[in-house]
């Protein structure tokens, strides 16, 4: 047993866990399913008249790409730091430093599954279809590190929790023609607020971010033809929870609500009732305020699915390489240049 | 901190487990096995997946050193952004030589 760790803690981590599959992961994934057979916009173009076999799903091929996926949502936080009684709660699994670090490294471990499956699989081409998937799923892992980098240096944290922390507040959108010296402020602008997310300080990475988590996990409209049932459907479906869950924490500021920062809410209700009572209410409010946002970000993944037809892998290819590598690298320039000339606004 | 790997520990477990139990009670689709005996057909464009694996090692290496530069970005400042415009000026250089000679085709 690791020194001191007791049952208490034990006990306290597997019923998180525990709530953390059951709600997020296990909940959600029935919802998608119910999202994907609706008709209409929603339904997505999965025509099969040309699928390669690449792999029955009585293998264990699809489980290895299960299972990552599944541990990826153990650093994923649904709820912010909390003070109870006399120690700090946090809504997270487990918290570890690299955290960011650590989803990448399962992401880069599913890459194994499509090798199996194509290897297992029947069909001349089952192969070929198995590693140009796993080239496919390292390239975009790769692009996803570059493309992320500049919400680290926002944040300068890989640790989950500290990122969504930093989003807990807000900044003023036209500071920078203050900081720059470009002239003066109308009045009725210097209150312009955007919550300090990271879709508002970085739209670029946001943008290739999510593109790049739909091509490192091989989503719609970056997928190949493949089987569209058993265990693969199952790992898609928590695959797309887990991007949301994902997205969510670094985007969309995670479990914090727009515009009304944690010490305000429980003070606010701390006035009305006890203070063990408000934080409680606090933590109901930050855990579906994550909730929410993961279903629209589903929501917004399943549009998707829906609405643009599957490119060509060499299409794929060429997004990743081509486009979204060199966008990240600006991306990354950018974000350096906009931090040593407007200082530190978060 | 050390007790946070616990966690990771219990999903793994939860994870693990239920796999073994989809595995147990057959999660079959109807594709089957491939026949006994049969050989693997080679993939039809090996030198192009291997391309994409080396070219993949070249560009993490890249973004593991782009890490720590931005972990301790805000205490270098400009010289700290000069030094990283030097060493992605080879990089780019080498993305800009494979993309003319059409090693990015897929």
């Amino acid at each position: 047993m690791v020194t001191g760790v007791g049952l208490q803690q034990l006990l306290l981590v597997a019923i998180e866990t525990l709530f953390v599959f059951g709600v997020v992961v296990v909940a959600l994934a029935p919802l998608v399913s119910r999202l994907r057979i609706s008709r209409g916009v929603l339904a997505p173009d999965r025509s099969s008249a040309s699928r390669t076999k690449v792999g029955g799903s009585d293998t264990f091929a699809p489980l290895l790409g299960l299972v990552p996926v599944l541990m990826a949502v153990a650093v994923i936080p649904y709820g912010g730091a909390y003070l109870v009684g006399d120690r700090f709660v946090s809504l997270v699994v487990a918290d570890i430093d690299w955290g960011l670090l650590y989803v990448f490294v399962l992401m880069t471990l599913g890459a194994y599954a499509p090798v199996l499956a194509g290897w297992t699989g029947n069909g001349a081409s089952s192969l070929r279809v198995g590693l140009e998937s796993a080239a496919q799923m390292i390239s975009y892992t790769a692009a996803l590190g570059l493309s992320v980098a500049g919400i680290f240096m926002l944040f300068g944290s890989l640790k989950l929790t500290d990122i969504a922390s930093a989003q807990d507040s807000s900044f003023r959108l036209f500071v920078f023609v203050e900081i720059l010296e470009l002239g003066t402020l109308p009045a009725w602008l210097e209150w312009v607020r955007l919550p300090n997310w990271g879709i508002f300080l970085q739209p670029v990475g946001f943008v290739l971010a999510f593109t790049c988590l739909l091509g490192a996990n091989q989503r719609p409209p970056l997928d190949s033809p493949q089987a569209d049932f058993g265990l693969n459907a199952l790992a898609e479906l928590v695959q797309t929870v887990v991007i949301a869950a994902l997205v969510t924490t670094l985007f969309l500021g995670s479990w914090t609500i727009p515009y009304l920062p944690q010490n305000t809410i429980i003070a606010a209700l701390a006035s009305q009732s006890s203070s063990g009572l408000a934080t409680a209410l606090c933590m109901g409010l930050h855990a579906a305020s994550f909730l929410a946002k993961v279903v629209a970000v589903i929501w917004l993944q399943l549009w998707i699915q829906g609405l643009l037809p599957r490119l060509r892998y060499d299409q794929v290819m060429d997004l990743c390489w081509k486009r979204i590598l060199p966008l990240s690298l600006a991306n990354l320039f950018v974000t350096a240049l906009a931090m040593l000339w407007l200082g530190d606004v978060t | 901190m050390l007790a946070e790997y616990l966690g990771v520990l219990i999903i793994l477990a939860i994870a693990l487990a239920l796999a073994a139990g989809l595995l147990a009670t057959g999660g079959s689709d109807g594709f089957g096995q491939s026949p006994g005996g049969q050989q693997p057909p080679r993939p039809r464009s090996a030198p192009a997946l291997l391309l994409a694996a080396l070219l993949f090692l070249v560009l993490d290496v890249a973004v593991v050193f782009v890490y720590p530069w931005a972990a301790s970005f805000r205490t270098l400042g400009m010289p700290g952004l000069v030094a990283l415009c030097a060493f992605c000026l080879p990089l780019g250089v080498a993305i800009a030589y494979l993309w003319r000679r059409g090693a990015l085709e897929w």
